[in-house]
């Protein structure tokens, strides 16, 4: 090793060099990919979520980052967190926060509900139950708008509902090892809701959290009256942590809520740009006759913030030279392009491809 | 070792290069597919002038001609312009012209003088300004070389526009007695003058590849037999009087050949003529019908149309060579040969069961490309427009015939107008002159 250095110092320096340039290259091209807000979030590993208010934000970035990805990845999560309760927490954490947070919920009150009754089979018959309509719920995607206005509607009531409930039960203290065996329920629960989490698919979040505030709102009501002596099991210290997990899960549902309305609509507005410059390029292509199907002319234009095209750099082209020119015509008739709805989303250099086949 | 380190440290060096640009950099790729078919929309205004010759329009109906160019009515120009600081861009740019011919035609003595300009909408370029004189005598061709010219701007073609065309008229004269002319016009069929009149009849002209002179068929003296005819001086001279027929003369791209059809040993076959030694070469031997011969581009090639294989279809046989290749498959019927000036592209009659067409297919296709340029169904043998874009034929229509001229691309086709009568055979004359 030595050898190598005396006898070509040059080499291994340049190789260092170029691998601390490797490196740079690759931190830069995380700062460039930096596009949405909760990028930065991206660098924080999921394993440093143990406490409540730092899982959201592991949350949102995976979700960002893994809208479409495989249900895989977030099986293996799902195994790491099954070794603690905590753990556990945090991959619940990383599913839909929404539904999250009222699954939360309602599985804490289950567990005071279970301290008393031991009913568990109930409660994994609810949790089935509140599966099914998250299946359901998936085939609802086109109705995400509704779903997103919906939630956040439920999610006040709910909210409503269980402070009501919580009031109760502060009013109320009760023995500490029902309380204990509450917590641990809850816990458990929270296991359930983590499995269940990481297996939904990005997409259906929204909806599915619609479903599931449903869901909670109803079993906390039905909860809240029924079984008041559920209140006694609840300890002080169990309900300042569910608040305290409660009030987390939430902002991190409103970011992801943010973040995704946020992305779905760049991505609208991307769309929508792209079909209006396609548009009026379109209608002002005059093709003249003698063209062949297999015509194709690449085109990069740059344009000034107005949209008016300023150079047009055939790449490659097919065709005679009418057909070239019709091409270049198209292009300057239908400057200035149209600007996209918003602006940060403008490009300077746009490529076309031109195609003689219809 | 150290080679190998460097090795290694070139690939992560060209990794660098290639990779860097593209990180984190996605650019916005828009597909355009299909379009509109359409020929270039393209304003010639009005000239400004104090003749009664619309130039203008002369200009339009070439480029119309051409099935390449749209030009616009006078009611779709926001202005008349005639000079390019009278244009105002804004106005031409909301409307469909994508090009602007505008320009005056002023006399100057004998002689008209027209400044013209070409000028892209788009962006406002000037493409052309030009200064084109001519004697008031051929006021039309001014006409005709401003549209070579914006053919060639745009097109990258050289424009055909300011040529000749030959053909043969047949009236009925005096005394009910068919009368039989050759005639020489432009190639919108304007400015027609007769070469030669005669009381027996007339076929077949060809042009000699300088455009001075014709070879042509006439049939005086009650024999058929092949004449050259000089155009400036009208002096003429009998080529060849063999027994038989003495037809279907072409003149070969060089000028120093003329091929020819001859049955004087029989049935028709083709011969090759050297005008400066007058050696007569035969090129076909056989029993069958060989006819209607035509040039490739290297002066040594001929295509004709023979019955050999059955049907009339059209073969290629080199000079020198004793075997031919047919190059028609595709129909039934496919006769009256014309090679493109490039060389690329057969016209010919074809038949079948819509009658007679005038179709191409490329001389490399094997025959499986054929395409129909004309659709009256009674069309006779084409002609090249010299740049290779149009072809000009007769077709029947009522009890005589007419000239027609269609476009290679795009469809559809322009009646000539004449007088009255048959007017048939025509031969599409070469480029006049150097290329502007």
């Amino acid at each position: 090793m030595f050898r190598w250095f005396t006898r070509m110092p040059l080499s291994i320096l340049l190789a260092i060099a170029l691998h601390l340039l490797i490196i740079l290259a690759i931190f830069i091209s995380f700062k460039m990919n930096a596009f949405s807000p909760a990028s930065e979030a991206s660098n924080t590993p999921t394993e440093q979520t143990i406490q409540a208010q730092s899982v959201p934000q592991s949350a949102i970035d995976q979700q960002l980052n893994r809208l479409k990805s495989a249900d895989v990845q977030r099986d293996q999560t799902l195994k790491q967190q099954k070794s603690e309760a905590e753990k556990a927490q945090a991959a619940a954490e990383q599913a839909a926060a929404a539904r999250r947070a009222e699954q939360a919920r309602l599985q804490q009150l289950e567990a005071m509900r279970e301290a008393k009754q031991q009913a568990t089979a109930a409660q994994e018959q609810q949790l089935k139950a509140a599966q099914e309509a998250q299946k359901q719920a998936q085939k609802t995607l086109d109705a995400q708008q509704k779903a997103l206005e919906k939630i956040q509607q439920e999610t006040a009531q709910a909210d409503a509902q269980k402070q009501a409930a919580q009031a109760e039960v502060a009013k109320e203290k009760s023995a500490a090892a029902a309380a204990k065996q509450a917590a641990a329920k809850a816990a458990q629960v929270s296991k359930q809701a983590a499995e269940k989490a990481s297996a939904e698919k990005a997409a259906a979040d929204k909806a599915a959290q619609a479903q599931a505030a449903k869901e909670a709102a109803a079993v906390a009501a039905k909860e809240a009256t029924r079984e008041k002596s559920a209140k006694e099991a609840a300890d002080k210290a169990a309900k300042a942590a569910a608040v305290k997990a409660r009030q987390s899960q939430e902002s991190a549902l409103q970011n992801q809520l943010q973040n995704e309305l946020r992305q779905s609509q760049s991505k609208g507005v991307m769309d929508a740009y792209a079909a209006a410059i396609k548009n009026k390029v379109q209608a002002q292509w005059y093709k003249p006759p003698g063209w062949e199907p297999q015509w194709q002319c690449n085109v990069r234009i740059s344009q000034a913030s107005d949209g008016t095209v300023i150079n047009v750099k055939v790449l490659q082209c097919d065709g005679d030279q009418l057909f070239q020119r019709s091409v270049q015509q198209a292009i300057e008739r239908a400057s200035p392009l149209p600007l996209p709805s918003d602006m940060s989303l403008f490009q300077s250099s746009i490529n076309f491809t031109f195609q003689a086949k219809p | 070792m150290k080679a190998r380190i460097q090795h290694w440290s070139l690939w992560v060096m060209a990794w660098l290069l290639m990779g860097l640009p593209m990180v984190g950099h996605a650019e916005l790729n828009i597909v355009i597919s299909g379009g509109q078919e359409s020929g270039v929309p393209i304003a010639v205004v009005p000239f400004s002038t104090t003749t009664n010759t619309d130039f203008a329009s002369i200009i339009r109906a070439d480029l119309a001609r051409s099935g390449q160019f749209a030009p616009l009515s006078t009611d779709q120009m926001p202005g008349q312009p005639s000079a390019p600081e009278q244009v105002q861009f804004d106005q031409w740019r909301s409307g469909k012209a994508q090009y602007l011919v505008i320009g005056k035609v002023e006399q100057q003595g004998a002689s008209y003088q027209a400044t013209f300009y070409l000028l892209n909408v788009s962006n406002g370029q000037q493409m052309a300004g030009r200064v084109i004189s001519a004697p008031i005598s051929a006021e039309r061709s001014i006409a005709h070389r401003i549209a070579d010219i914006v053919f060639k701007q745009i097109t990258g073609v050289r424009g055909a526009f300011d040529t000749k065309i030959a053909y043969v008229t047949e009236t009925d004269g005096p005394m009910n007695k068919r009368r039989y002319t050759l005639e020489v016009a432009d190639s919108d069929g304007a400015n027609p003058q007769t070469v030669l009149s005669s009381t027996y009849p007339l076929m077949s002209p060809t042009w000699s590849p300088d455009g001075t002179k014709l070879a042509y068929v006439s049939f005086e003296g009650r024999r058929s037999g092949i004449w050259v005819q000089d155009l400036r001086t009208g002096q003429r001279y009998q080529l060849t009087k063999f027994p038989g027929i003495n037809g279907a003369p072409s003149w070969s791209p060089k000028g120093n050949k003329i091929a020819l059809t001859l049955s004087k040993f029989g049935s028709p076959n083709i011969y090759v003529v050297d005008l400066d030694t007058r050696a007569l070469t035969q090129v076909t031997n056989d029993g069958s019908i060989n006819t209607e011969a035509a040039w490739m581009p290297d002066n040594q090639t001929l295509v004709f149309t023979s019955d050999r294989s059955g049907s009339p279809q059209i073969f290629e046989q080199a000079s020198g060579s004793r075997s031919a290749q047919r190059l028609t498959f595709g129909v039934s019927y496919a006769a009256g040969g014309a090679v493109s000036p490039d060389g690329k592209t057969l016209a010919m009659l074809a038949g079948g069961n819509g009658g007679y067409r005038v179709a191409v297919q490329s001389l490399s296709g094997g025959g499986n490309d054929l395409r129909y340029i004309s659709n009256g169904g009674s069309e006779e043998r084409p002609s090249f427009a010299p740049n290779g874009t149009m072809l000009i034929y007769a077709s029947q229509a009522g009890g005589g015939s007419v000239l027609k001229v269609s476009p290679l691309a795009g469809a559809g086709s322009q009646t000539l107008r004449f007088a009255s009568g048959q007017v048939r055979d025509p031969a599409w004359g070469p480029f006049q002159g150097t290329e502007q």
